[in-house]
């Protein structure tokens, strides 16, 4: 029934951002820019030439590969969870993480990203490494989901007995060959400290905590990026020791996690930890819910749960006194750190990420 | 020679005041660093008990003694850097807040809390005029500065003494000035008076009974703070082990709010801290009389320590609730408390105007948080983010804050009760000290906005009831303690901006640790390390 209710409750609010989409002018419509939507797949690069002067129809297939991810969720780890996931890329994804504004440039890769999790839980490996082939083409940082997955099926060898590995790589080039040939517009993840965009006041990542010397927000004695870049150079010692610090917890805990849980902590955590992205790519935070386990029943789900919804909440209501770039390099960033850091610490502790055996409840 | 050579560069660095970030920033670091080689260790257990028939004899007895000489000589540089390298100014001696505690106790009967900074104007102005040069002052009732002139008005200070007490008065500024710090009466007008309860300024008032004001009678009466404090380790030492004591003094030392120099080498300003401790001590030895005692103690002198007996009332009344007896350790407990309370608020009626000084205190303290200030940490200011954080242009001021934080406070609120609900929710699962301890500190950070040094009370989660050193839920706890620790040592060298690290950083960080401690404890309302 909560389940029920919680779904119904999740495409209301999709069908009321797509309405809200509809009633504004043709230039704010964040999906009614046909020049800008990657369409990595050809098919649907199609679609989007047919539909170019029916504004209207492109939002609502915009939404399409998130119900796509929604679906496939509901498909490898039950409705309940499947709904709660909805619910996140509703209040985050298409109404922009936090507030930030919605770009479709990353939606498919955040899709995909989602999907390729579900696969992995469902043992597709064909499936999870083309989506993640395509993905990581489409905007470089899911490629850390996928260095995910291949770390995990290195660690299994069960895995390679049955070739799910192998099916999984051939996929990954395959698909990720052929999108390589298409056109492909999408967020790039700076990697590099002292690298160009997204260096910018919708950046998030765990460097801008490394950086928060004079006015955090616009104003007198605001440091400038290529400022800010240059004091992450001088503390880059520290930013990877804390960054490697940050990722001890998941990689301890490898042989010990499913590898749907393991691809998607590790993935998000890496996300954090590694790169710099623009704050919409968040949304892709939802995966943490990767677990068969019962939502509301388990106690480890359950808490993750919580904290991805207050995630959002204390994001949005920093966002009604505080515009970008604090929003969001310190702020999202600020948030994202204490959630993975925590997750961490309950991974360290709770083996396998379930109730503890002679815990009371 | 090298050996001297060696101490004497150790004594160069632990002494020196400017060196104060970077070595406390390095003790809790190592300290982290320790403490997740412990976790480790204690992770591999089943893996070490294979090899341990391989190790010699007395391995693991010979390395713990090891683990704890380290400890103990890590807490002692520790210590030192803070008892003397964090010292105030020049020396050792907190002029600045020794001048608040005698003339705000030993004169309580005449100028009560809010003419302290007149009157010593005033009747300095009649003799010496060492203050000439001060041109602004404090009104301390209504918190407003204000040219001297206009806060003092009519001079009738002079009324206030008997010949022999406005004597004794002109004679100790004196004495305050013959401590030197000149430079500092300036600024020292403009600071908010005296704010200990009338129970603190009789205890003071007995202690500076027959005490002259020369520096040496000074220094010796600030070393009670650095007495309790030590005793209060060396107890932790004896009740839990020397392990759990040295982690903790390094804790106390390295938590950032808790500069020795704010308010170290004064008159009786960490004694509250210290019955704390013993507190907590007398309950693990099931003397919970004498807790009962140290507790009122801390809450006559300080008022926010009742948040320990707030908690332990939850933790009674839940047991009472579910087994419809109230256990008989907090039936002492609370009988000891509000009898120590009765005496100690009887002796402080024996001032001069008996009831009348605690209404005074209550208008003062009314004042005095009706907004924060750069100094404060709490949760709160996580509801007073507005404009900017870490720059004073834009910066929102204190009034403004708290205009915009009241319509939030609802919200406040709500927060307040979902983060202290996994404790609140365990209390019938957690052991008394455990949850004393992390409901004082927890109940302290959300509840009330403190000013910086009162956040000492962060050490007490590190004295719950668990065996530290082989408790892996307890080593990463503290372990994230000192992070913040850490984090907010280097964090002041890149942004020194004051409210920016008390208000924002401080909070954030506190609240953080406090979110993932409320995790575990839903996780697992015991508390326990279950892989043991």
């Amino acid at each position: 029934m909560l389940s029920w209710l919680a779904l119904i409750g999740a495409l209301i609010c999709l069908a009321a951002l797509a309405a809200r989409n509809l009633g504004l002018a043709p230039s704010e419509r964040a999906f009614v820019q046909p020049r800008r939507l990657d369409l990595g797949l050809f098919g649907l690069a199609l679609l989007a030439l047919i539909f170019a002067t029916r504004p209207t129809l492109l939002s609502v297939l915009a939404l399409a590969p998130f119900v796509a991810a929604i679906a496939s969720w509901a498909w490898a780890f039950g409705l309940r969870s499947a709904s709660f996931v909805a619910l996140i890329v509703a209040c985050g994804g298409l109404a922009g993480f936090g507030g930030a504004e919605p770009e479709p440039l990353a939606s498919l890769a955040i899709a995909a990203t989602i999907a390729s999790v579900a696969a992995i839980e469902r043992e597709r490996w064909a499936i999870a490494g083309g989506l993640l082939g395509y993905a990581t083409i489409a905007a470089s940082w899911p490629g850390l989901f996928a260095l995910a997955l291949a770390a995990k099926l290195a660690l299994e060898p069960e895995r390679r007995r049955d070739r799910g590995s192998v099916r999984a790589l051939a996929s990954f080039i395959g698909v990720g060959l052929v999108s390589a040939l298409l056109p492909a517009h999408g967020v790039a993840a700076s990697f590099d400290l002292a690298g160009p965009e997204p260096a910018g006041a919708r950046a998030v990542g765990l460097r801008w905590l490394f950086a928060l010397d004079g006015n955090l927000d616009l104003g007198p004695r605001w440091l400038d990026y290529p400022t800010k870049l240059e004091h992450l150079r001088e503390r880059s010692g520290w930013l990877w020791a804390c960054a490697s610090a940050l990722m001890v917890p998941v990689i301890v805990a490898a042989r010990r996690l499913e590898p749907a849980r393991f691809v998607a902590i590790a993935g998000c955590t890496s996300l954090l930890a590694f790169t710099s992205v623009d704050a919409q790519v968040w949304v892709v935070v939802c995966v943490l819910l990767a677990s068969r386990a019962t939502l509301l029943r388990d106690r480890p789900l359950t808490l993750g749960c919580a904290g991805l919804l207050a995630l959002d909440l204390g994001l949005r209501s920093l966002g009604h006194v505080h515009a970008q770039p604090f929003l969001y390099n310190v702020g999202a960033t600020s948030l994202l750190s204490l959630l993975l850091l925590g997750l961490g610490v309950v991974v360290l502790l709770v083996p396998a990420l379930a109730d503890e055996p002679g815990a009371p409840r | 020679m090298i050996a001297m050579g060696m101490l004497d560069s150790l004594w160069q660095l632990l002494s020196a005041r400017d060196q104060t970030k970077i070595v406390q920033f390095w003790f809790a670091l190592a300290s982290v660093a320790l403490l997740l080689g412990l976790f480790t260790w204690r992770s591999l257990g089943p893996r070490l008990r294979e090899l341990s028939p391989k190790l010699p004899p007395n391995c693991l007895v010979w390395g713990r003694r090891a683990l704890r000489g380290a400890l103990v000589i890590a807490a002692l540089c520790s210590s030192l850097q803070y008892f003397y390298g964090q010292r105030n100014d020049g020396q050792w001696l907190h002029r600045w807040d020794v001048y608040h505690q005698v003339f705000g106790a030993k004169y309580f009967a005449e100028l009560g809390y809010f003419r302290t900074y007149e009157c010593t104007y005033e009747l300095d102005r009649a003799h010496a005029k060492h203050f000439a040069k001060v041109e602004q002052m404090r009104d301390i009732r209504s918190l407003r500065v204000a040219k001297v002139a206009e806060v003092i008005g009519e001079p009738d200070c002079a009324e206030l003494f008997t010949p022999e007490r406005r004597e004794q008065f002109v004679a100790d500024i004196e004495a305050m000035w013959a401590l030197e710090g000149h430079g500092m009466w300036k600024s020292l007008f403009g600071d908010k008076g005296f704010n200990g309860t009338p129970f603190h300024a009789w205890v003071l008032t007995q202690l500076l009974r027959g005490n002259a004001l020369d520096y040496w009678s000074l220094v010796a009466l600030a070393l009670i703070d650095v007495v309790l404090l030590v005793a209060a380790f060396g107890l932790v030492a004896r009740v839990w082990d020397v392990e759990t004591a040295a982690i903790a003094g390094l804790f106390f030392a390295a938590n950032f709010p808790n500069h020795f120099g704010y308010m170290g080498g004064s008159l009786l300003r960490f004694d509250y801290i210290a019955m704390l401790i013993f507190a907590l001590a007398a309950m693990k030895r099931e003397r919970w009389a004498l807790a009962g005692v140290c507790v009122a103690w801390a809450t006559m002198v300080r008022a926010f320590p009742g948040v320990f007996a707030l908690g332990l009332a939850l933790k009674a009344g839940a047991d009472l609730i579910a087994t419809r007896k109230l256990p008989r350790e907090y039936l002492r407990f609370f009988v000891a408390y509000a009898a120590a309370m009765l005496i100690m608020f009887g002796l402080s009626l024996t001032l001069a105007h008996g009831f009348d000084h605690w209404l005074e205190w209550i208008a003062n303290i009314r004042a005095h948080t009706e907004h924060t200030r750069g100094f404060r940490v709490g949760f709160k200011h996580m509801f007073m983010l507005d404009g900017s954080l870490a720059d004073d242009a834009n910066f929102v001021g204190w009034v403004g804050k708290t205009a915009h934080y009241r319509p939030r406070a609802p919200w406040f609120w709500l927060a307040v009760v979902l983060l202290l609900a996994p404790l609140l929710i365990a209390a019938r699962r957690l052991d008394a000290v455990s949850f004393a301890a992390l409901f004082a500190c927890g109940g302290f950070l959300l509840l009330m906005s403190a000013t910086r040094y009162y956040y000492a009370m962060m050490v007490l989660p590190i004295l719950i009831d668990r065996p530290l050193l082989r408790d892996r839920k307890h080593l990463l706890m503290c372990a994230l303690l000192f992070a913040t620790a850490a984090i907010l040592h280097a964090l002041a060298e890149v942004n020194p901006h004051v409210p920016f690290l008390y208000n924002t950083a401080c909070s954030a960080l506190f609240t953080a640790w406090f979110v993932i401690v409320g995790a575990l404890l839903w996780l697992d309302p015991e508390l326990r390390d279950r892989s043991a």
